[in-house]
Order: C-alpha cells, then sequence, then structure tokens
C-alpha cells in the first residue's frame, strides 16, 4: 500500500530547482521522466514510483544543502544507494527528490594496522573486501547482493549475509558513521576506538532505513580472513530432520561461519539450474561453512558431520579445494535465478525466529501455502533463524497479487507468533509497514515516531515508510479483527 | 504485550509518579556507585528487587534477565550451563548488577574475541520518561524492525530511561583454554598478537603488564606455534581478576584512568607511570596524576577516549563532540521529555565532564 500524497506546488518545484540548479552541475541533476526511469524502484520491484526530481551529488557539502534546502521548503527526500533493496526503502516519493549517493564511490583509506576501512556510502560491498584482501584483511557481512549493494545500504538496512553467524551483521561491524541530518547537522558516530562512550546513537541509525539522516562516510572493521575453511553438504529426507540439525549445532555450541537451508522445491530448481552437486530429490539440504585456524576447521568439520549424521543426514559431502567448495556455493547462489526460471514471480520474504523454531515454522507455512494454493519455496540463513520464504506466482492472474500479500502477510504474523520479528535484514520500508502494528503496540510505535521527530521534525526523510503512524496501525488491526472475526 | 513482574509495576509506576510530579531520577543498580551520589535534586532509584532469571535458553543461546540481576549470579549460572556472555562483564563488587553494566558500557577482557557491549545484547525492556514500559530488539538473532532503541541505552548510564529486562546473547564456552605469559616486551608482543590473529589462532585475551604480555588462547598449547611452545603458564583465575579489577594494580594509589583506543595504538604512559593494558593494547589502565586535559589529548590524539576512573573525581570523561551533544539533547527529549531520568555519575554529558 502506498499513501496518497498530495502534488507538489508549483511555485515550491520551481524554487526547489533553481536552489539544486545552484548546488548541482547540470549532469548532477536529473529531471527528465525517461532520465529519471531508473530509478522508479529498488529490487522490489511491485512498487513503482517517479521521482519529481533526483541529485547525484559528489560532495558532502553539496548534500548539506540539498538537505537544507528541501527541509525548509518541505520536499520529501529519499535516500538511494544501489537501490538493491527488497522492502522498497529507496521507492521515490512522487512530490520529492531523490538523494542518489551512486557517486560517493570512493574507498579512502584501508588501515591494515587498525584494521579499518574508512569508506563513501556508494562503495559496493564486495569491493570492500577485494582492497582489503592484500592486508589478509576482508569486511565480514556478505550479502547475497555483494557485487551490486552499496555501504550506505548495508549501513540503512543493518544488512546481513551468508557469514553472519559467526562474524556479525552490519551492527556488529561498523566502527564509525558520519552522516547529516535533514537539517545540515553533521553527526559523528561510534569511534574507531574497540569500545564506544555514550549512548549506542552508531546502533541507532544503523537499520534506519534512510529515515533519520543520510550517510556520507563510514568508518567499518575488518577482520583477519579465514585461513581454511571447509563447506559441508548434508541431504535430507525431511524440513523436520534439517531443522533438528540446525538446532542442534546451535545446542552443541558450535559456531560455524555459515549455515543455510534450502528445501526440496529450491534444491529441485537449482539442480535444473547449475551443476552444483546436490542430492537433487532431498527434502532439504543444509549448506555450512566452517573456518579458522587448520586444525580448528578440521575439527569443526568432523563435529558437524557427526551432528549431520545423527539427526539423520542421507548424505554428507566435505569440500576443501576452492573450487570444490565453489560449487557446493553455486547451488546457494543460483537460488533465485533457478527459482526465476519456474515462476513468472517470485516475492521473498524475511521473517527472523528463534531458531528452534524452524522446522515448525517452516511446516505451518507449507500448510498456509497450501490452504492459499500457492507455492512457497524456502532458502535461507538457518543458522540465525532469518527465513526467506519465496513466494512463486504469476502477477498476470487476476487477484494473484492480492492472495500474494495475504499470504505473505500471515507468514510473517506466524514469525511474530514464534516470537519473532517480521524482518530479519531487509528492512520495513514499503512493504511490512502494516505488520509493524503487530510487533509493535501504539507506545512503541509512538516513541519510534518521537525519534523520528527529534531529528527530522517536518518529516522530509523517507516520509511513509518503516514507521506507520499510529492512526494507521489502528486501522490495520481494526481490518484485522474483523477479516479474523469474518473468518 | 510485555508480562511485568509486581516488582516491575511498581518501579514503572515510580517512574509514572516521577514524570506527572516533576520529580527526577537517578536509577541506582546494584549501587555500587552510591558513594559518588546522586546528582542534585535527584532521588535514588532503588531497583535492587528487580532481580532474577527469566529464561535461559540453552539451544537457542540466549539468556533473559531482569536488570537488577546480579553478575555473579548470571556467571554461575551460565558456567553450569557451558555458555558465558562473550566479552565478559566486569563485575567489579558482588553487587554489580547486569543492568548497571550495561548501562556503563565497558567490556572485559573478552572485548576483542567477543565484541563490545552493544555485541551482547539481543533485546530489551526500557521504561521512558513517561513511565512506558516499551520493548526493542528481542530473543532471536536478527531483527531490524523499527529503530534500534534495545541497544541504544548502552553506556547512557541510565540517562534515557530505566532497563526493566535485558535479552543478551550467549557463547559456548571454548573446549580447551592455555594461558601463557610470553616474556615479550609491548612492540614485540603486538607482532605476535598480530600474526596469531592473521593466522586465526583462538585469541581470546591479552594482557601487559609489568613489560610482560600474557595471552589467553582457546586451544590446547600443542597447536600452539613454535615460539609459544616454551612461554610460561598463567592460571586461569588471572583473567577473572583482571576483569573484576582485583589485581594490587588497579587498587593502587593515585588516579585510575581507562583509556579505550583502536587496535594498533601507542603505549599512553609517561616514564614509570604504571600501565596495564587490555585488547591487544587497545584499552590501557594507567595510573598517573597528570592533569586531566593532558589525558584526554592523549587519548584523543590517538584516537579513543579516556576517563578517570578510581579517585575523588571518578567520572570526569573525554567529552563529545557538538554535534553529539545536540543529538542527545533532542533523544533524551524523545524519550524522556520532562527529563524524569538524571543519568548517574560517569556519564558523558554530565556538567562539568571534562576538565
Ligand atoms: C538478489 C538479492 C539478494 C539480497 N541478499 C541480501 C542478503 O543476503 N542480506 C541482506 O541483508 N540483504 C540482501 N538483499 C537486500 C539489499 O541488497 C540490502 O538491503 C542492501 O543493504 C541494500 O543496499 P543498496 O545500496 O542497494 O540500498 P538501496 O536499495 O538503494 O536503499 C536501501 C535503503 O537504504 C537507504 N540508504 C541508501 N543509502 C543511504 C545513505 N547513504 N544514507 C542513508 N540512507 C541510505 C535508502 O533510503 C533505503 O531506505 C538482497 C537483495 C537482492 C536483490
Ligand atoms: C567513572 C566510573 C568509575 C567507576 N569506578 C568504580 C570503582 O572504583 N569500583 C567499582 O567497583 N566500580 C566502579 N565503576 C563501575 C560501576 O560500578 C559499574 O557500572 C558496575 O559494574 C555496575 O554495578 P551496579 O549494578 O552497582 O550499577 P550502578 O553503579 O548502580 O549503576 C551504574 C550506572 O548504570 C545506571 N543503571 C543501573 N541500573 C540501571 C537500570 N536498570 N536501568 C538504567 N540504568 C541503570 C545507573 O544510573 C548508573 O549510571 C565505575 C564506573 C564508572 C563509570
Amino acid at each position: 500500500m502506498i499513501e496518497q500524497t498530495a502534488p507538489i506546488a508549483e511555485s515550491t518545484y520551481r524554487e526547489l530547482l533553481s536552489g539544486l540548479q545552484a548546488i548541482l552541475a547540470d549532469e548532477e541533476l536529473v529531471i527528465e521522466p525517461e532520465r529519471l526511469r531508473v530509478f522508479e524502484c529498488d529490487a522490489l520491484t511491485a512498487y513503482r514510483r517517479m521521482p519529481k526530481v533526483a541529485a547525484l551529488p559528489r560532495t558532502e557539502g553539496q548534500v548539506q544543502r540539498i538537505l537544507k534546502l528541501c527541509d525548509r521548503l518541505q520536499v520529501p527526500v529519499v535516500t538511494r544507494g544501489a537501490g538493491t533493496g527488497l522492502s522498497g526503502g529507496a521507492l521515490p516519493h512522487s512530490a520529492g527528490l531523490l538523494l542518489v549517493m551512486s557517486r560517493f564511490d570512493r574507498i579512502l583509506e584501508i588501515d591494515p594496522v587498525r584494521m579499518l576501512a574508512r569508506v563513501q556510502p556508494g562503495v559496493r560491498n564486495a569491493a570492500v573486501s577485494e582492497a582489503a584482501a592484500s592486508h589478509r584483511l576482508f569486511y565480514a557481512p556478505d550479502p547475497s547482493s555483494q557485487i551490486a549493494c552499496s555501504i550506505g545500504g548495508n549501513i540503512a538496512e543493518n544488512a546481513g549475509g551468508i557469514h553472519c553467524l559467526k562474524y556479525g551483521l552490519t551492527h556488529n561491524n561498523v566502527a564509525s558513521i558520519r552522516a547529516l541530518t535533514v537539517e545540515g547537522e553533521v553527526l559523528t558516530l561510534g569511534t574507531e576506538a574497540l569500545e564506544n562512550a555514550g549512548p549506542e546513537y552508531r546502533s541507532m541509525l544503523i537499520g534506519s532505513e534512510g529515515m533519520l539522516a543520510a550517510v556520507t562516510e563510514i568508518t567499518l572493521r575488518l577482520l583477519p580472513l579465514p585461513v581454511e575453511t571447509r563447506t559441508l553438504l548434508a541431504g535430507f529426507d525431511s524440513v523436520a530432520d534439517a531443522s533438528a540439525a540446525v538446532k542442534g549445532i546451535i545446542a552443541a555450541g558450535m559456531v560455524p561461519a555459515a549455515l543455510e537451508m534450502l528445501d526440496a522445491t529450491t534444491v529441485a530448481a537449482v539442480s535444473e539450474y547449475c551443476n552444483c552437486g546436490y542430492p537433487p530429490t532431498a527434502a532439504a539440504v543444509l549448506l555450512a561453512d566452517v573456518d579458522g585456524a587448520p586444525a580448528v576447521a578440521t575439527a569443526d568439520a568432523e563435529q558437524l558431520t557427526g551432528i549431520f549424521r545423527d539427526c539423520g543426514a542421507t548424505s554428507v559431502s566435505v569440500a576443501t579445494d576452492a573450487s570444490e567448495r565453489a560449487r557446493l556455493w553455486l547451488g546457494r547462489k543460483s537460488a533465485f535465478p533457478a527459482l526465476g526460471r519456474i515462476t513468472p514471480d517470485y516475492y521473498c520474504i524475511d521473517g527472523s525466529i528463534p531458531r528452534g523454531e524452524i522446522g515448525a515454522v517452516l511446516a505451518d507455512i507449507e500448510k498456509l501455502s497450501k490452504d492459499a494454493g500457492i507455492l512457497v519455496a524456502n532458502v535461507f540463513h538457518a543458522g540465525d533463524g532469518n527465513l526467506h520464504p519465496i513466494i512463486l506466482f504469476d502477477a498476470g492472474k487476476a487477484g494473484e497479487i492480492d492472495r500474494v500479500e495475504a499470504l505473505a502477510g500471515r507468514i510473517l504474523e506466524r514469525c511474530i507468533a514464534a516470537g519473532g520479528s517480521i524482518t530479519g535484514e531487509h528492512g520495513v520500508g514499503v512493504e511490512k509497514i502494516d505488520q509493524m502494528a503487530t510487533q509493535f503496540t501504539d507506545a512503541e510505535i509512538a516513541q519510534f515516531l518521537a525519534v523520528k521527530a527529534a531529528l527530522d521534525p517536518n518529516g522530509i526523510l523517507n516520509p511513509g515508510k518503516g514507521v506507520p503512524s499510529l492512526r494507521r496501525c489502528q486501522e490495520y488491526r481494526a481490518l484485522k479483527k474483523h477479516s479474523e472475526g469474518a473468518a | 504485550m510485555i508480562e511485568l513482574s509486581a516488582v516491575e509495576q511498581q518501579l514503572v509506576a515510580q517512574v509514572q509518579e516521577a514524570h506527572q510530579g516533576g520529580q527526577r531520577l537517578t536509577v541506582g543498580g546494584g549501587g555500587t556507585r552510591a558513594f559518588l551520589g546522586a546528582a542534585p535534586q535527584a532521588t535514588r532509584m532503588d531497583t535492587r528487587a528487580n532481580s532474577g532469571i527469566i529464561a535461559l535458553r540453552e539451544s537457542e543461546r540466549t539468556l533473559t534477565v531482569r536488570a537488577a540481576t546480579s553478575l555473579i549470579e548470571i556467571e554461575s549460572v551460565l558456567e553450569q550451563a557451558g555458555l558465558q556472555i562473550a566479552c565478559g562483564l566486569p563485575a567489579l563488587q558482588p553487587e554489580s548488577t547486569v543492568g548497571g553494566a550495561v548501562s556503563a558500557g565497558m567490556a572485559g577482557p573478552g572485548r576483542v574475541s567477543g565484541g563490545d557491549i552493544k555485541d551482547q545484547l539481543l533485546g530489551a525492556v526500557l521504561v521512558n520518561g513517561r513511565g512506558e514500559p516499551l520493548r526493542f530488539g528481542g530473543d532471536v538473532m536478527k531483527n531490524v524492525a523499527g529503530y534500534d532503541l534495545a541497544r541504544l541505552p548502552v553506556g547512557a548510564f541510565g540517562d534515557l530511561g530505566l532497563l526493566l529486562q535485558l535479552t543478551l546473547k550467549l557463547q559456548p564456552r571454548t573446549r580447551a583454554e592455555t594461558s601463557l605469559h610470553t616474556g615479550m616486551g609491548w612492540e614485540q608482543g603486538q607482532e605476535l598478537i598480530r600474526s596469531l590473529q592473521l593466522e586465526n589462532y583462538p585469541l581470546l585475551a591479552s594482557a601487559y603488564e609489568d613489560g610482560n604480555w600474557i595471552l589467553r588462547l582457546g586451544c590446547e598449547r600443542a597447536q600452539l606455534p613454535q615460539p609459544l611452545q616454551g612461554a610460561g603458564e598463567q592460571p586461569a583465575q588471572y583473567w577473572r581478576d583482571l576483569r573484576d579489577q582485583r589485581t594490587a594494580f588497579h587498587n593502587g594509589p593515585g588516579n585510575l584512568w581507562r583509556i579505550v583506543l583502536p587496535q594498533g595504538a601507542p603505549l599512553l604512559a609517561h616514564g614509570e607511570e604504571p600501565l596495564v593494558a587490555e585488547w591487544h593494547g587497545a584499552l590501557q589502565w594507567l595510573r598517573s596524576d597528570r592533569p586531566a586535559s593532558e589525558i584526554f589529548a592523549a587519548a584523543a590524539a590517538a584516537g579513543g577516549h579516556a576517563r578517570l576512573f578510581r579517585s575523588e573525581l571518578a567520572g570526569l570523561c573525554s567529552r563529545p563532540d557538538a554535534g553529539t551533544q545536540t543529538l542527545h539533547r533532542k533523544i533524551k527529549t524523545a524519550l524522556d521529555p520532562h527529563g524524569v531520568f538524571v543519568a548517574g555519575p560517569g556519564n558523558l554529558f554530565a556538567e562539568g565532564g571534562e576538565a
């Protein structure tokens, strides 16, 4: 649901344009619809909207002046990184400005002694690890979109990745952030030192979906590259067995670097799509990395193999050399394109649950999927309890999108009921804004709104995203009650 | 909805009354800092009854506790379960509480392997200045719904609200452990640490004292590289004494400074000033009677910050920059519009912070 907004007044628009022309060079300002078209959506393509203008500044000074100008004219600002977001966070505002950060693309410094990388927000995630590799260091959070997504977008979404189980999420790997409030104030949050002093404002900004400030520079913590990695693949006859293995691994006190699950639908699709060596008829596979010093990696691989077998794995293989490991990971990494071949459209959900609940929640998702008559595939970060149910559908069918949205809503509510969250890493954006009313009370929502108002009193930054108004919460809850009563 | 105990309901009511009646409260944890006094015009709020473990989920590796639970109790329960809080929470007194430790935001020797205090935190129930109990974060590993107000109170010294409950991430204890004194001085030891890091040895903690690096590794001695095979054994108890400051050094005369720096920072001691370092050198405890301004300047020049830890003036600390001060005023007002909560001594924004 996109909230309706009033169009920008003609006089405001003229003032905005002349203001922007004073700040930006011609080629840094986009107003022609045909050139704005590339910005109309992020990776949640079901939502599209054209911005009024797009600015592509190169300096922090320009960003500061743009923000102040928009704040004065009360023109909405949506910041955009690489546009790979999956919750519509970078969806433009039709009466607003799109602040495109892609030209902030420089790695300013790699400091091997302090193990820090100072980067601009438009730098691609993978580029940081590439630049640090010669020092035997890397930047750990590795979203599957890492060749494209930007560090600024990672900060805004608190992005996770395959190896976050051992190495942490974005928020665990950020030293400091430089950002601008909409009033043009410079914030430097966090520290290069190993501990922050004072309240965790750095954490408050991470995951704030471009609603509190525009990030202009980030100092990331780097970690020593794993010396040795073993990749394990285990096939299972049932999702329940695979889920029990996940639970067993955590309970045994193991910390694999990665632990991913693919269900039967996904395994079949990737086995068709690429030569990844998965047992093609398995009901579920688990894919894990264990890493560290050679002796540790070897011991962990043995322990993990034991747990897989104890939990009824029908096959376990261990890959040591790089090409074998890459082949096993190819299946996981091909999951989205492979599923894309068996369905006209798909929609990826992002629920987070306790790891011990995976089996029960997946069983219920299957039931919900059957009831709705819509297929759901699962490929996800099992070790973190971060589900990614993928709804396979055909947007061409009448009414299908509404049924898909309803199914997605029910799946998220099931995650909340399991003690979880409506989003583990993709953010709320426009997509999950209604379910915020289920996860949070009015007092909690009001507190979020008060924090937002403290930094952005005119509500200029990314309006209509992330945190719903109290009225919207009440309407949603009433609607839900009504439809539950009817069912 | 949040289930609150009778004690918690009373605490909430106390905040509500203060909000309505214009009173000011300083939250007390175990009260180990009580001698530093409450801020002027503020009443000390005794939270000690809000204690106890709500849920230890061993198979999830999470712990939910009431904020005034003592660190000693938590540690003994976790020990039995073979689990731990990865960074170590200093229990400076038997009465020290988890709420106090999180609010002070100061990690123990495990920081270098287990992250800082915010890295341990998954969720919190926070009472804001209006007396509304709010739940942020949760019991799950990943949660990005709403702003991260669960970790915000880390290091806030009670300025942003009353913590009632905390959910922490737990880490398994290592299967094996070896502690060694290397006989290596500052630079040689740092080089060794660096190569151990790059070789992925499970380096859990390090300490530098009396010109000698002491290492704690999560493996058998036989698995360590050559230069460490002959190193002398260090009793494991050492790390707990260091964490909880039960050492002659920490209890010696003069001002004790806690200086937090980036990895690779230089030694900040002048001449014969006693110094103990942790975190591969990034945490330096310095006994020095140099003027505070000099210590603050040295810490800042090395990319860090300092806090006067033990002295009559305890609480003095490096001042945040102007942007952070403005931000803090705004967020403080958003959480606590009537200014009910007055941070305990030692908070960053206290008047007369930096000398
Ligand atoms: C195939 C695929 C796989 C993915 N896999 C993962 C995964 O494994 N883990 C994961 O976490 N995510 C994943 N994602 C989602 C997405 O890549 C991440 O959310 C990523 O962090 C978004 O970065 P971006 O630069 O594309 O941001 P955008 O999509 O451009 O923007 C995302 C949000 O960030 C804000 N923003 C961007 N830059 C700034 C800035 N400089 N200052 C302030 N706000 C800013 C925007 O306003 C918006 O709210 C995946 C996406 C795709 C398409
Ligand atoms: C400058 C400084 C010097 C110190 N020196 C010493 C020392 O010499 N000896 C020593 O033993 N320890 C010292 N400490 C450590 C301090 O006592 C630790 O924070 C302690 O481990 C916590 O114990 P406590 O439960 O008694 O907390 P308290 O001392 O009661 O509280 C610590 C801080 O946290 C806040 N707080 C406590 N509980 C909550 C809650 N539930 N919600 C919100 N806020 C809360 C308080 O308002 C206070 O600001 C010092 C700390 C500082 C900052």
